[in-house]
């Protein structure tokens, strides 16, 4: 991972660069999110003293590596060939007004046009609706097959994709609007707002912006886009899949069962590596599959003290 | 570079403290300890711990001992508790002739210890804090004060009763008020030996504090122990920092080898003066694992259950019921014990399924099975049952139950149909033209009547935990007792985590999960 600008954090008032450890973290969550195997999976172990900010690295760390693999968003070839029926998000670049809606029936003798009733916008008297979709017209609004977030929550994503481009990354515009994640957080997620609030990270000498808008995260019950989705261990829904799960704790670690797609990566203070969690991984380790020599590229040379790592690649029979 | 003592600059702090550890045991001269301490050691190993009377024995010179090592106090501070225990400890001075000797010498050494009450500990941690006050006024120390299966040892129970301290340190009484802070360093008052490896874990890997000094009396010993290392992985081979832990002793040990190793055993004592589980597997015994309480009460686990527990935290996401695999509890863990009053709910909740009509219109052979009981023994009926295929190996108890209704019927189809013939063999039930369609009729019935329950006893439960959720939810800390009374009527009994014991023990089924006071209380 070549980050061309140094990142900083502000805590409080306070300027630190990123400590050692959280650059380990980042660097871990990119390294998942990058790295999509076919038919196989990373399952990557940290062992930490701490793991309060853990999972906000390596969340923020598969954000980068999914921001830079993103190509194109909805595409009016995607409005072409949603069924009927099928819910539909867009808001007009002219006005930033929000819509809602749901694709309708072709008619046959308007070929070229998707027909789509509106079914939720603050303009009451549009609800009900029918707007048809031309490329001309589609090319002039933003789409989305997830909500797209109000006036706060874009300034917000503007503020994430203006993070990447101010660490050098040329991040697309639509990829903070475009529906899908980068990863699941399983988590207590009262205690990862409270590490995220007051804090605010910067690229070099660049505005801070606040960490909460660059993490475009949301809970897994909230329709609004977002690119990490928070979810309590106790209610993993079964309808998310994402490229990469990050287990926080233990009782996030107990439903790795439940993660049927994509790597996995557990994080683990010290006190809370047991026995069991030990012997689980060394049978991991007895199957696992020798890594790709993809995989070897860009791991650095050392790790800072502190952070323990393992990795197994899994499956493919 | 000054950390903010945000949640940030805590953490920042925790993996620079993790990352170089500095541990300095410091030995503290006190020719009264070391004679209480060898002479402890000499008394407990003859002991016959099979012996109730010896192993109780045991356990008072046990806590004689620890309660001298741990406490900061003086020595003849009521709180410590010296003089009771010497007093106990004296009754039964001449109850094992061949330690009489040792026995009396050792309750001369505690009483010269009340005459001399001046802590040598405590005036070494004085010492400590003050020469920590001078380099760095605004540093903060703790004391570890839950040295032993989770409980404080000659500490008084409230912060109030502790020595005046220079610099205010902070006493820790607990994981969570560990947990609660980042020290610049921590004193331990003795031997880590007694600690629960969560505890120990908690204060040497998890950067808790940036220094740790452990006070040590002759005949004490500080040993690091090991953690588990993560297997080892291809993509990481060669590039991790190993974590350095840099112990310190001020002056040459005073130990011999032979002591060290007579403390080796302690810990296993502890658990052998505090419960009888077995350590060998034995015929018909189960597997579990000892958990004790803050009440000195304690049950025995089986290996591999689930429990319910209550993590009071300081959030509202913290604040939850989990269940939680018995080798993840940890000290201050609240365990979820003996809903009371539950059977009436259960029979409500079963009402609405039409349950009661439903087991008199399954059940028709009940009547006839009570009849039979009239006239021929339960174990005769078992070996007539054995004979047509039956074979379970508890029958004649499982009759009686299927004769009162504590137990709906028999578990097996093929158990159903031994006892039915058996039944109409003595002309109890008619026999029917089609046998198997009656089994089939009965043994239906009996599964239906099983899920009715069970959905009873889902739902329940249910709004059990619902409801507790929202009791504890609004708790502070554990109510008087550990009783909490529910909306509906059910009672639960909340019980605190003091330690779990780390070895496998083997236990008759009657003793699992049945809560019994500590052994020796």
């Amino acid at each position: 991972m070549q980050l061309r600008r140094p990142i900083y954090i502000l805590d409080g008032d306070e300027r630190l660069p990123l400590p050692d450890w959280s650059k380990a973290l980042l660097w871990l969550g990119w390294w998942c999110r990058s790295f999509q195997l076919n038919e196989k999976r990373i399952l990557a172990v940290a062992v930490l003293p701490a793991r309060t900010y853990a999972s906000i690295f390596v969340g923020l760390g598969s954000l980068l590596a999914g921001a830079r693999q993103f190509r194109g968003g909805f595409a009016w070839n995607d409005l072409e060939n949603l069924s009927p029926g099928t819910e539909i998000f867009w808001k007009t670049a002219s006005h930033g007004v929000r819509y809602q809606g749901v694709v309708l029936e072709r008619h046959n003798g308007l070929p070229g046009l998707v027909p789509v009733r509106i079914t939720a916008t603050r303009r009451s008297r549009e609800v009900g609706l029918v707007w048809s979709f031309s490329p001309s017209k589609f090319a002039e609004c933003l789409f989305s097959e997830e909500c797209l977030p109000a006036e706060r929550g874009t300034a917000a994503t503007d503020n994430a994709v203006r993070f990447h481009r101010d660490l050098g990354l040329e991040t697309d515009s639509r990829w903070a609007c475009t529906a899908g994640v980068e990863g699941l957080i399983v988590t207590n997620q009262a205690g990862f707002w409270e590490a995220v609030g007051g804090m605010q990270i910067a690229a070099r000498t660049e505005t801070p912006l606040p960490l909460s808008d660059i993490l475009c995260a949301a809970g897994v019950h909230d329709r609004t886009v977002a690119k990490l989705r928070l979810s309590a261990a106790s209610r993993i829904p079964e309808h998310i899949s994402a490229p990469v799960t990050i287990l926080d704790g233990p009782s996030a670690w107990d439903q790795m069962p439940h993660v049927n797609t994509g790597n996995i990566v557990v994080l683990l203070e010290r006190a809370e590596y047991t026995a069991d969690v030990q012997n689980f991984l060394l049978e991991a380790a007895s199957y696992a599959n020798d890594p790709p020599a993809e995989l070897m590229q860009d791991v650095p040379s050392r790790f800072p003290p502190g952070v323990e790592m393992t990795t197994f690649v899994l499956g493919g029979g | 570079m000054v950390l903010r003592n945000s949640l940030f600059g805590q953490t920042v702090r925790r993996f620079r403290n993790a990352a170089a550890l500095r541990v300095r045991e410091i030995p503290v001269s006190s020719p009264l300890v070391a004679e209480v301490v060898h002479l402890s050691r000499q008394i407990v190993a003859c002991l016959d711990r099979t012996d109730t009377f010896q192993s109780e024995l045991g356990r008072r010179i046990w806590n004689l001992r620890t309660r001298i090592l741990f406490t900061l106090l003086p020595f003849d501070h009521p709180k410590v508790g010296l003089c009771e225990i010497l007093n106990d400890i004296a009754i039964d001075v001449t109850a094992i002739p061949a330690q009489v000797n040792l026995i009396r010498n050792l309750l001369q050494a505690g009483h010269a210890l009340l005459e001399h009450p001046a802590n040598p500990k405590l005036s070494r941690t004085r010492a400590l804090l003050e020469a920590e006050m001078h380099g760095n006024s605004g540093s903060l120390t703790g004391i570890v004060a839950a040295m032993a299966l989770g409980r404080t040892f000659g500490w008084p129970e409230k912060t109030d009763g502790m020595p005046d301290l220079p610099g205010d340190p902070v006493v820790i009484d607990s994981r969570k008020m560990l947990a609660s802070t980042s020290f610049d360093r921590v004193i331990v008052p003795g031997t880590c030996h007694y600690l629960s490896p969560q505890m120990f874990v908690d204060l040497f890997y998890q950067g808790r504090a940036g220094e740790i000094s452990v006070l040590l009396y002759p005949g004490e010993y500080f040993t690091l122990r090991n953690r588990q290392p993560l297997p080892d992985s291809h993509v990481f081979r060669g590039r991790l920092s190993s974590t350095r832990v840099i112990c310190s002793r001020e002056s040459i040990s005073d130990l011999t080898g032979e002591e060290r190793d007579a403390e080796g055993g302690s810990e296993e004592s502890i658990w052998e003066i505090t419960h009888d589980g077995h350590r060998a597997q034995l015929p018909g015994y189960h597997a579990a694992r000892y958990v004790l309480f803050r009440d000195a009460r304690g049950l025995f686990v089986p290996e591999g259950a689930h429990l319910l527990v209550w993590k009071n935290g300081n959030t509202a996401e913290d604040n939850q019921l989990e269940s939680v695999p018995v080798v993840r509890l940890s000290e201050g863990d609240c365990l979820v014990l003996r809903p009371g009053g539950t059977r009436y709910l259960l029979d409500l909740e079963s009402a609405e399924e039409g349950f009661g009509q439903k087991l008199e219109e399954t059940c028709n052979w009940r009547t006839a099975l009570e009849r039979l009981l009239l006239t021929r023994s339960p174990e005769d009926i078992a070996e007539e049952m054995r004979a047509v295929g039956a074979n379970g190996r508890s029958l004649s108890q499982s009759l009686r139950n299927w004769a009162d209704g504590s137990v709906y019927g028999p578990g097996h189809r093929s158990e159903l149909g031994a006892l039915l013939q058996v039944l109409m063999k003595y002309g109890k039930l008619a026999t029917p033209t089609a046998m198997d369609e009656y089994l089939n009729a009965n043994w239906n019935g009996l599964q239906e009547l099983r899920g009715i329950r069970q959905r009873a006893a889902h739902s329940v439960r249910r709004e059990i935990c619902s409801q507790l959720s929202n009791a504890l939810f609004h708790l502070k800390a554990l109510p008087e007792g550990g009783l909490v009374a529910l909306e509906n009527g059910v009672t639960v009994q909340l019980c605190q985590v003091a330690a779990v014991d780390e070895r496998m023990a083997w236990v008759p089924p009657s003793r699992l999960m049945d809560l019994q006071p500590m052994k020796g209380i």
